[in-house]
């Protein structure tokens, strides 16, 4: 077992009420495992992904990650925990403009202290994706199936066990889209474990779909024919 | 190929590049208070010096000088301007009568025309090395009598001990250069009062009968005993001889005092400056650095998801503080320096005050004190940014879309 996530509880503020984007949820990953994660805008998605990779604290639960309590680690250790063995693409536009597509990509080996070098990596990376004529280009003059592209090969640059992705085929076109879905498959198949946010159906078929609504993990079999009632309609 | 070198230090400029006129307004900014800083520094310590050196060794406590050439005589031993006013040397002996005179020493100035010494007119000063306390406590050859074909020149007279100079067609030998004064006398040249009146004779100089020079003379510096204070014996003196001889004195007390005021003001506004400039570099930045950091709270995020740690951001926008912080006080300095250091004579003339240049490991050593200072301007206004840095939520800023 890669992830395993106990009761996990986040409530947030709202005015004068307090609301529970993530409530009671439990949700097992195996090793080299696909998941899509599909909910509705405010169904607590980006909020469990955040949790998962250490970036915000849950009100109670647990979150394991190789048998190894997440929230046990202080933050230092759990930064570094997240630069060595997680790839996250956040949502929409995460490049840092001031970079080129090559230092975007080595960007997260030069975080944490790590002899070597991380040229050869980050070559490698943009000749699997298909974006080595790009390397040089800064990410003001790529299109949106580029810059997933790019922030795709940043989040392998260190060859992490689980690649966390929110919305990784949103905005893009159709053809654009099944691309990135098709990539996404190869590198599954290379055992890179795949935890994604999304709306997109392609993805869906990629590996085990689970439904979010109101911060809970809705029974799989009734999510996925709830989805397909609702692409129906 | 060799790796290029990805260091926190190259994200931290790359960072500034990206934003060229918020990065070059905030080195200005410190730029602005480091060339005040250094500048006023080195005007107000040359001006010091010249000072102290001025009422450390300028022996006289009066000078008498003809009716309404105060302010030239001034002029003439302040700032070397060439002046030319007389009054009879007869007055000489009287003065040396009166009670509680010490001594009292003649000068005779006279105006060159362009020397071969000098790129423009210098001031001829007559005296009498018998009976001299003026000149002599500067003079650091031949302190011993002058003799007639000889001459001492001022600091800043680009002359070799032993040479010659021709003045008025007379060829003189340099016997002695004087110390630096910070006064007229670095640009004036020292002769016997026989010689300079041979100079009048010979060029035919004076109004008049050129043979009666010798009759004439322009200031009587006066020592005052340690009994009489110099205001009552110039209260005495005009009283006696004003009349007759048409006269005007000088209190080398009020002169020193006078140019304490004036630098005093120097000084004040330099620091006012300074600490004005150096208050609104230190709060623009700040507020400039906190907006910055609200504004990049997406791109932090990034960088925090990627797996750099608080301290780490932290460290970066200290580090891009302490760039602005750097090259602002280096363009400062450089700025200052390239007005103050070649243009000094023309900034000190126009100042008018005795100064001397301070030695260039003091120069330097106030460059690096105005660098530490300027240079901290730019982390001390970021420590609120880069705290907060350390303490910022990045998941407001992912749920953009959620």
């Amino acid at each position: 077992m890669l992830l395993e996530i106990n009761g996990l509880r986040k409530e947030y503020e709202r005015g004068e009420h307090r609301f529970a984007a993530v409530d009671d949820l439990c949700l097992r990953l195996e090793r080299g495992e696909f998941v899509c994660l599909f909910g509705r805008s405010g169904s607590g998605k980006t909020t469990l992904l955040n949790m998962i990779a250490g970036l915000i604290t849950p009100d109670s639960g647990e979150i394991l990650f190789d048998g190894v309590g997440l929230y046990s680690l202080d933050d230092p250790a759990r930064t570094a925990w997240r630069n060595e063995k997680l790839g996250y693409m956040p949502q929409g536009a995460s490049l840092l403009s001031n970079l080129s597509v090559l230092d975007n990509i080595r960007l997260p080996f030069h975080l944490q202290p790590r002899s070597g070098g991380s040229l050869e990596k980050a070559r490698e990376l943009t000749r699997e994706l298909g974006i080595s004529r790009l390397e040089k280009s800064y990410p003001s003059a790529l299109s949106g199936g580029e810059m997933r592209r790019v922030a795709l090969a940043r989040a392998l640059m260190n060859s992490p066990e689980l690649v966390i992705a929110d919305e990784p085929s949103n905005d893009l076109d159709a053809q654009t889209a099944r691309e990135m879905a098709s990539l996404l498959s190869v590198l599954n198949g290379r055992g890179c474990a795949f935890l994604v946010a999304t709306h997109d159906q392609e993805l869906g078929r990629l590996g085990r779909t689970l439904e979010i609504a109101n911060g809970r993990l809705l029974d799989q079999d009734h999510a996925t024919e709830d989805r397909e009632v609702s692409n129906v309609q | 190929m060799p790796e290029a070198a990805f260091t926190l230090r190259r994200l931290a400029w790359n960072n500034l590049q990206r934003r060229p006129f918020r990065s070059a307004s905030l080195a200005g900014m410190v730029a602005l208070f480091a060339f005040t800083l250094f500048a006023g520094t080195i005007l107000n310590e040359n001006l010091g010096r010249g000072l102290a050196s001025l009422a450390e060794r300028l022996g006289a406590d009066l000078l008498v000088v003809p009716h309404g050439y105060d302010k030239e005589a001034q002029a003439a031993l302040l700032r070397g301007e060439p002046s030319t006013f007389y009054m009879k040397a007869e007055l000489l002996d009287k003065v040396r009568r009166l009670p509680g005179v010490l001594q009292a020493s003649p000068q005779f100035f006279l105006a060159s025309l362009d020397a071969a010494c000098c790129t423009s007119k210098v001031q001829i000063i007559g005296y009498d090395p018998a009976s001299d306390f003026l000149v002599r406590p500067w003079t650091r050859e031949n302190r011993g009598a002058l003799e007639s074909g000889q001459i001492v020149v001022g600091s800043r007279i680009i002359t070799e001990v032993g040479g010659e100079v021709t003045l008025f067609g007379t060829a003189f030998t340099i016997a002695g250069k004087m110390e630096a004064t910070g006064m007229g006398f670095d640009t004036s040249v020292f002769m016997t009062l026989d010689d300079v009146y041979g100079l009048v004779r010979k060029a035919g100089l004076a109004e008049g009968d050129p043979d009666e020079a010798n009759r004439f003379i322009s200031s009587i510096a006066i020592k005052t005993g340690p009994d009489h204070s110099p205001k009552d014996i110039g209260n005495e003196l005009m009283r006696r001889h004003a009349i007759d001889y048409d006269l005007d004195l000088v209190l080398t007390k009020n002169l020193v005092s006078d140019i304490a005021a004036r630098l005093k003001s120097v000084s004040s506004l330099t620091w006012t400056l300074a600490a004005v400039f150096w208050t609104l570099a230190l709060l623009v930045m700040a507020i400039v650095f906190s907006s910055t950091v609200n504004e990049r709270k997406r791109e932090l995020s990034i960088f925090r998801i990627l797996g750099a740690s608080r301290s780490w951001l932290g460290r970066m926008i200290l580090l891009e503080a302490c760039f602005i912080g750097i090259g602002g006080a280096l363009i400062g300095l450089l700025a200052a320096a390239l007005l103050m250091f070649p243009f000094s004579t023309l900034i000190f003339q126009a100042i008018g005050l005795p100064h001397l240049q301070l030695s260039w490991g003091m120069i330097l050593a106030y460059a690096l004190a105005v660098l530490l200072l300027a240079g901290a301007a730019g982390p001390l206004a970021s420590i609120y940014s880069a705290l907060s840095i350390t303490r910022f939520d990045i998941h407001p800023t992912l749920r953009e879309g959620e």
